[in-house]
């Protein structure tokens, strides 16, 4: 992941913070109640401002001469960033497809797709992922009942 | 992939997903929606009625948790789900609250009603250490105290029970607002509360309060109901202590999404009516101290709208509304 | 209450295979990432429809006294936690991991679950009344204190820059507000979203902040292949008796601080191990140690997280009044069976109530030989090549996330905070007090606002009941001592010199 200066994270929180701080402020007050919905989360954004510019601080008298922003090692590897990418990829895939392929097509699919981006053979990723998504399918839908995503092949399940 | 071929194969797979169902209902299983957590009182009521729906329809009901935002997700799920009678939802009095706190878009004209199954009658709790001995006397110490001197906990303020309390209150020439609430998570932190010394009132259903009247920490003063319940004899009535009758508390009721096939609710209603009427649910809900109260479609429907219309002065009365 | 009926009871064949079973299922489910504790017994409630009480109360006894040692098992290995109890040490259990000691800190979490869990029931079995009676002595005002004594724990959980760990608390404290607001039902931060309405899920928080975050730094490293770690052979329950040995007295003050955050409604588990790692570090000879992969803290909170399940029984048994949400369910279940908890069900069920604690002495009993089955095969899971491992908890992540609340939308929040804890990782954030900020968050505001409300505005009430008088004194001590001792020192130096 990125390499953020103490300067630039603390600048980041302080504004955060602020933001916070500023939204609080138009919560509505509660009638009758001595602190309202904005109370809390005002305090919150208030030490939150505060420590985000205490860092930038005492970043500031270190002088250390980090750039604010940095792209770590690993991001000039495409092996790495191929298997950062399948993780969020995965993830995202099973959250707009589950819904209407249902669990075993969408796990085969998000699966393969993880495996070949780890750098497995390819008849080897469609065995592994056949083979973990009926073995999730059971423990979850059958064992212990979770209401799976229901789609393509469970509708041709008895 | 070319294009063509991209959009071809989503099509083949959205037709795959849209087939329509209606052929010969229900030929797979039913979600029933909670909107509160595994092991509370509408989960128990959900899981008794779907076993007993399940021995009438011949196809599993799964009873589905989710749960969060004081019920709002449940129920919005509920009113947003595919309308093929495929996903139903056990609904709480809450539903009809959510449109004038301002929480939610939707009414009860969001929902297909099936039946009303059950109807809890709230009770007037107050620690056992409470001067307080009878309704009467809470009454007229809450009217004769400034605004704020008496708390009550156990729900989030608008939650069913507040609301049948507030009812009862304004109905007796007092402002329910000077009654604060301190807002919990359920009966339970709320008799916490009460037995700490941190409020006056707890209004709850009887079955709720039962494990702290047995403990010798609560007494009941009232129960909001026609009948005094079975399970607790020594338990008047509002008629009964104060010669007025006033029965209200909360309820719970199947319902579909609104646009689900006619034939598919006509025969969620016969299977509802022929599990609510089995030896094994009306058993349970005895057992339980549940209310047994039961309205088909129709009645149902009416029942929500009046619902619907009296929360909505009742919190206009709390100054909980948020809308016209 | 007779206890010889109690034994026939348990000892039944079925109500044994039923137990057997659930123990099983409570190892599996604590060692998955996202499966906790408390879903487990969810997950047994439709099939206790079927059981008779016994059974049906015991299996969640089982399940979660398993589940709640078995979290500690991922958290060794891969430095994901299995159950929001186990988050509180996954750090040092990890380092000690790498260098080798997997078989040590795996037996002490074992060991010292077994004995914070027979603690727990023993003063659930002796004292259930008297304990619940204090119990209820807790208004907001006390909750409010403890959960201060709770949030200054996140200084001694992080173990870098002090601002950088104040920081992550808050930004926990952040997350616990989003959802509607406890007093007026106003939505906050939901950005007009329904789901958010409910908050952030604790557990799909921490599969991104934790599983997610760590599977995000393993696959930058893919492609160098990295051999397991070799491990220290011998006998496993060898290596973790040594240890409980040296740290008896650590053992113990876990269980006694579990056992009692337990018996308070509304803190359990996740809470006391927490606590409890920050109590033995506060109180330690060595506390430079602690954050290198040092033992102690791993003692203290292995025995309080297990210590608390039992504690959670006494007001759910006493008052029908949950000590945490496993307990909730557990009511609900003894509902069902006709059991109403309270004073009464000591005697109209004795016998029942007497077969639960027999469940709960023999859950901790068979809890160490299941146990070092688990802890053996789970050694096999680092000898899995990463690039077919890592997939594989990628996927049981997401369907773990899934499954808690049924909910596409909180693959969401394991997505973003999964990226946020990598970066805070990444530029020395520690992650552990952002957890603590979101299981605490509630607590704090809820018990202000009510405290607030209840006292018409007036501060005063917050200290003039004699516990919470106490409790804040506690606070004030927690965070004045080290000023004052300074200060003696230095005066001490002055006259000396």
């Amino acid at each position: 992941m990125l390499k953020v200066s103490d300067l630039g994270s603390g600048l980041a929180i302080a504004s955060l913070g602020a933001l916070v701080f500023a939204q609080s402020r138009s919560f509505p007050a509660a009638g009758g109640v001595p602190v309202g919905p904005s109370f809390y989360p005002g305090l919150i954004g208030g030490v939150l401002f505060v420590c985000g510019v205490a860092l930038a601080i005492s970043s500031i008298k270190q002088r250390t001469a980090l750039p604010v922003v940095a792209l770590p090692g690993w991001t000039r590897k495409p092996r790495s960033v191929l298997a950062v990418g399948a993780i969020v990829a995965a993830i995202v895939l099973y959250a707009v497809l589950s819904a209407q392929l249902g669990f075993l097509a969408t796990a085969m699919l998000v699966t393969t797709v993880l495996l070949l981006a780890f750098g497995v053979r390819w008849y080897a990723s469609l065995g592994a992922a056949l083979a973990l998504s009926v073995v999730l399918h059971v423990l979850f839908a059958v064992l212990m009942r979770v209401p799976l995503p229901y789609g393509l092949i469970e509708r041709m399940l008895p | 992939m070319n294009k063509t071929q991209a959009i071809s194969l989503a099509a083949i797979l959205l037709a795959g997903t849209a087939m329509p169902a209606v052929a010969q209902y229900p030929e797979r299983p039913i979600t029933l929606l909670v909107s509160w957590a595994a092991g509370g009182g509408t989960d128990a009521v959900a899981r008794a009625l779907a076993t007993q729906i399940e021995k009438q329809l011949g196809t599993p009901v799964n009873v589905v948790n989710r749960t969060g935002g004081a019920g709002v997700i449940g129920h919005t799920e509920m009113i947003n789900a595919q309308p093929d009678g495929y996903t139903i939802g056990l609904a709480t009095a809450e539903l009809a609250t959510y449109y004038w706190s301002g929480t939610a878009e939707f009414t009860y004209e969001d929902v297909t009603p099936i039946a009303l199954v059950n109807l809890d009658a709230s009770a007037f709790n107050v620690s056992s250490g409470s001067e307080w001995t009878d309704l009467r006397m809470a009454l007229d110490a809450i009217k004769a105290a400034p605004a704020g001197t008496y708390k009550l906990s156990g729900m989030a303020p608008g939650a069913g029970y507040h609301l049948a309390l507030s009812g009862l209150l304004h109905s007796e020439g007092i402002d329910p607002t000077f009654i604060t609430v301190v807002p919990s998570q359920g009966a339970a932190p709320g008799f916490q509360e009460l037995a700490s010394g941190g409020v006056d009132l707890v209004p709850s259903s009887l079955p709720e309060a039962q494990s702290m009247i047995a403990a010798g920490q609560v007494k009941s003063l009232a129960v909001l109901a026609g009948t005094r319940m079975a399970a607790f004899p020594d338990v008047p009535t509002v008629e009964e202590a104060i010669g007025k009758p006033w029965v209200a508390g909360t309820w719970r009721g199947l319902v579909a999404p609104a646009g689900v096939p006619a034939e598919a609710i006509a025969v969620l209603e016969t299977a509802v009516e022929a599990a609510w009427n089995s030896d094994e649910f009306q058993t349970f809900m005895t057992d339980r101290g549940f209310g047994l109260t039961y309205s088909n479609s129709a009645d149902f429907a009416t029942f929500l709208a009046n619902e619907h219309k009296g929360n909505g002065e009742i919190m206009g009365l709390l100054g909980l509304r948020q809308r016209d | 209450m007779n206890f010889l009926t109690a034994i026939q009871l348990v000892f039944e064949p079925t109500t044994l295979m039923v137990l057997l079973a659930s123990a099983a299922f409570g190892l599996f489910v604590g060692s998955m990432p996202g499966l906790s504790a408390t879903m487990a017994a969810a997950l047994l409630v439709p099939l206790t429809f079927y059981m008779d009480p016994v059974p049906a109360i015991g299996a969640i006894v089982v399940c979660s006294a398993m589940a709640i040692f078995a979290g500690d098992i991922p958290g060794a290995l891969l430095r994901i936690p299995g159950t929001p109890a186990s988050a509180a040490y996954v750090g040092e259990a990890y380092q000690m991991g790498r260098r080798g000691e997997l078989s040590k800190v795996l037996s002490v979490n074992l060991l010292a679950s077994a004995i914070g869990g027979i603690f727990g029931t023993l003063l659930l079995i002796f004292l259930a009344p008297q304990l619940a009676l204090v119990a209820l002595r807790f208004s907001s005002y006390e909750y409010f204190w403890l959960a201060l004594i709770g949030l200054s724990a996140a200084t001694l959980v992080s173990a870098s820059n002090p601002i950088k760990g104040i920081i992550s608390l808050f930004l926990g404290l952040l997350l616990a507000t989003v959802g509607l607001d406890v007093v007026t039902g106003f939505p906050r931060y939901t950005f007009g979203s329904v789901n958010l309405m409910g908050g952030v899920s604790l557990i799909a928080a921490l599969i991104g902040l934790f599983a997610v975050a760590e599977l995000f730094r393993k696959a930058t490293t893919i492609q160098e292949r990295l051999p397991p770690v070799p491990q220290v052979e011998g006998a496993i329950l060898r290596q973790g008796f040594a240890v409980i040995r040296q740290y008896k007295g650590n053992a113990l003050r876990g269980s006694i601080i579990g056992t009692l955050l337990g018996i308070l409604p509304g803190a359990g588990a996740d809470i006391a191990g927490w606590i409890s790692y920050a109590v033995s570090r506060r109180f330690s000879k060595t506390p430079e140690k602690f954050g290198t992969g040092h033992i102690e803290g791993v003692v203290d909170a292995s025995a309080s997280n297990n210590a608390s399940l039992g504690g959670a029984y006494v007001p759910a048994l006493v008052f029908g009044i949950p000590g945490d949400s496993i307990t909730a369910i557990v009511i609900g279940v003894l509902l069902i069976k006709g059991l109403t908890p309270g004073p009464t069900v000591f005697t109209q069920s004795g016998d029942i109530v007497a077969a639960i604690f027999v469940v709960f002495i023999l859950a901790n009993l068979i809890l160490i030989p299941l146990g070092l089955l688990a802890i053996r095969a789970a050694r096999n899971v680092l000898s899995i090549d990463a690039r077919v491992l890592l997939p594989i908890i990628v996927m049981f992540s997401i369907v773990g996330a899934f499954a808690v609340n049924n909910a596409v939308f909180d693959l969401w929040i394991v997505l973003a905070l999964g990226l946020i804890g990598w970066l805070m990782e990444e530029n020395g954030f520690s992650v552990a007090p952002m957890v603590l900020g979101l299981v605490l968050g509630k607590i704090v505001e809820e018990s202000f606002v009510n405290s607030m409300i209840k006292a018409n505005g007036n501060l005063v009430a917050f200290v003039d009941r004699p516990i919470a008088g106490t409790l804040a004194a506690v606070f004030l001590t927690i965070w004045l001592s080290p000023l004052i001792l300074r200060a003696i020192r230095s005066r001490a130096k002055a006259t000396a010199g």
